[in-house]
Order: C-alpha cells, then structure tokens, then sequence
C-alpha cells in the first residue's frame, strides 16, 4: 500500500529535480534530519527514488515522477507503506547469519 | 539530512542499513508495522480484511464459500494474519472457530497512511514554494 500526492511548480522539470535531487536543493524544503536518504534511482530529469528511515520512523520508498506540463511541471510522489516484513526476514536469515 | 555514498553498487542494498537499524537484538521489528503492511500487502488477505470489517466475526469455511480459493489456503492466510496481530479467534458458534479483528489492531496502519498523506502535502507545498522563488525572472 502507498500514498501517492502530486502538485504542479511553475518552473521546468530541470529546476524541480534540482530541488529533489541533491542535498543543497533538498535542504531548501525538506527539513527532516532525522532521516538518513539512500537514492536507489536517478533518471535525471524524470524519476527519482529513494529509500528513507530514522530511528523513529520505519523504512519506506518514495518515488518522485517529474512530468512536463504546459505551466511547467508536475510531480508526483508516492511513498510505499513500511512494508519489509522485517521479523520474518530476520528468521529467515537467522540460519544464514547464525 | 544525511547522505551516505557507501561503496555497495545500488541503493537497493545500502537500504538495508535503514532496514538494519530497526531490528531489535532479537531480530524483531520494534513496533508491527511494518509486519501489518506486510499482512495487507497481499490481495487476499484484503478481502479477508474487508470481510471482517463488513462481518464482524467469520470462519475458514464461511471465508472459502466467498473467495475462490481451499480451505487450506484460507486458513494459512487466516494464520498470517493472525500472525500479524491482526485477527483472533472469536467466541465460537456451536463448534466453529471464529475469527474476527483484533480491536484497534488496523490502527497503526491507517494512522501511518494518514500521516504520510498530510507529510507530503506539506512537503510537497515546500517544495513548489521554494523552487518558485529559486526561479530567474
């Protein structure tokens, strides 16, 4: 399960993923430094994953689709559920890692 | 904000580090969230959810009158969720075990995916601003 959000910029799709793309243009937005970001995918300058997590809060997904649009650009985001049935992985390795 | 370039070849895997960091020493997740999405994750087991929600209380061979799968299928699906922490044995009619929602236990997750959805607007409405102003007229 996912939660999907989208909204338009008025700015070009180079300009947004500027902005989701690396750390000074995330820093303008995104205030979280709790969360430690691991980019999986960068397919400049339309998609965008990445996979984040902190102590607090649970590993997750989130996929950003950047689409030209006549006023500029649309993004749309969706964050995957915390998913990783993590007990089960853990006994499923256990043998492996003991 | 922290970046890490570690020297493993795909995101994928250095994910694993946040995954890590939320096993406890005894290789349990700290709270069962992400089992409850794990449980969800699967079609069936949603409309085993939604029937419940709809039925209150229900039973393997209720269940496999309504779905187009074994009983076998339906009572490994029942365990999983079950092992989710996610359904109980109910009070028995007669001898029929029952099994119903266990109060509150789909809680956590709709609140994660509430939550989610209002972090994102925000962030979302940041990112518009911030962008726009970063704009050369």
């Amino acid at each position: 399960m996912s939660v999907r959000r989208e909204i338009e910029v008025e700015a070009s799709p180079e300009r947004v993923w500027e902005a989701l793309a690396t750390r000074e243009g995330r820093e303008r937005w995104l205030v979280e430094p709790e969360r430690d970001i691991h980019v999986e995918v960068l397919e400049a300058p339309h998609r965008l994953v990445w996979w984040w997590g902190g102590e607090e809060q649970p590993a997750t997904r989130v996929e950003f689709l950047i689409l030209a649009v006549p006023v500029g650009a649309r993004v749309i985001v969706t964050e995957s559920s915390p998913a990783f049935p993590l007990a089960m992985l853990a006994r499923s390795l256990a043998p492996v890692l003991a | 904000m922290n970046e890490r370039s570690g020297t493993r070849p795909d995101g994928a895997v250095r994910a694993f580090g946040v995954l890590d960091r939320q096993l406890d020493g005894a290789g349990h997740a700290p709270d069962g969230l992400g089992t409850v999405f794990a449980a969800l994750a699967d079609p069936t087991r949603r409309l085993m959810v939604s029937e419940l929600l709809r039925e209150g209380s229900t039973s393997v061979p209720a269940l496999s009158a309504v779905l187009p799968i074994t009983r076998q299928a339906v009572a490994k699906h029942l365990s999983a969720l079950d092992h989710a922490g996610l359904v109980e044995r109910a009070p028995a009619r007669g001898r029929e075990v029952r099994y119903r929602l266990r109060p509150g236990a789909l809680t956590p997750a709709t609140q994660w995916l509430r939550e989610a959805e209002e972090a994102w607007e925000g962030r979302l409405a940041r990112l518009k601003d911030a962008v726009e102003a970063g704009q050369p007229r």
